[in-house]
């Protein structure tokens, strides 16, 4: 696997995994604030 | 071994798109449950292929209902069924997509609520938010949608 294929790879892996992390953290605070509206 | 790892760099991509996708299902279905503001509503409302229903819990008397309440609002006062006027009663669909109106976005409306709506979000800052818009308001009984009237009803 040629060195440029390996780092497009990686760049796209990093980006999906940046984007995941991302939503999970809007997931979570909006989750914790629907918590906090429901007693 | 070059294979191998183009397999590797593939599953995690799978499994990436695989999160993302859950992700993005998680957002959308907290987005319907979060209260939304009176101009997000008045805009769903001015929009007719928009199928939204309100529910205006407060109690119909001269000082909650009759002195203002959305235009088309249905109302329910506390989610009791024996405290809606008649013409109200058949009027509120479990279905349809709602929003609550409290005084004041009282959030535990949504728990006394949550038997008879499905999908249901609350409208934030309730009436008091909606009249501090100065979005329009309908004074009085509630009339009921005349069949065939279309469904727009700001």
């Amino acid at each position: 696997m040629s060195t440029s294929v390996r780092a497009m790879f990686l760049v796209l892996i990093a980006g999906m995994i940046s984007a995941v992390a991302t939503l999970h953290v809007k997931n979570s605070q909006a989750e914790s604030q629907l918590r906090g509206a429901r007693p | 071994m070059k294979r191998f790892e183009a397999l590797v760099y593939a599953a995690v991509l799978a499994v990436l798109s695989l999160m993302l996708v859950a992700e993005g299902r998680r957002a959308t279905k907290l987005a319907a449950q979060q209260a939304i503001a009176p101009k997000a509503l008045y805009a769903q409302l001015s929009n007719p292929k928009v199928q939204l229903q309100v529910v205006d819990l407060r109690d119909y008397d001269d000082d909650h209902f009759l002195d203002a309440h959305i235009p088309g609002a249905i109302p329910f006062p506390g989610c009791d069924l024996s405290r809606a006027p008649g013409r109200a009663r058949d009027r509120a669909y479990p279905y349809v997509a709602t929003v609550l109106v409290t005084e004041s976005g009282d959030p535990s409306a949504l728990a006394a609520c949550a038997s008879h709506f499905g999908q249901v979000r609350l409208l934030a800052g309730g009436m008091d938010a909606w009249s501090n818009a100065n979005l329009p308001e309908d004074t009085g009984d509630y009339v009921p949608p005349k069949a065939g009237g279309g469904g727009g009803c700001l």
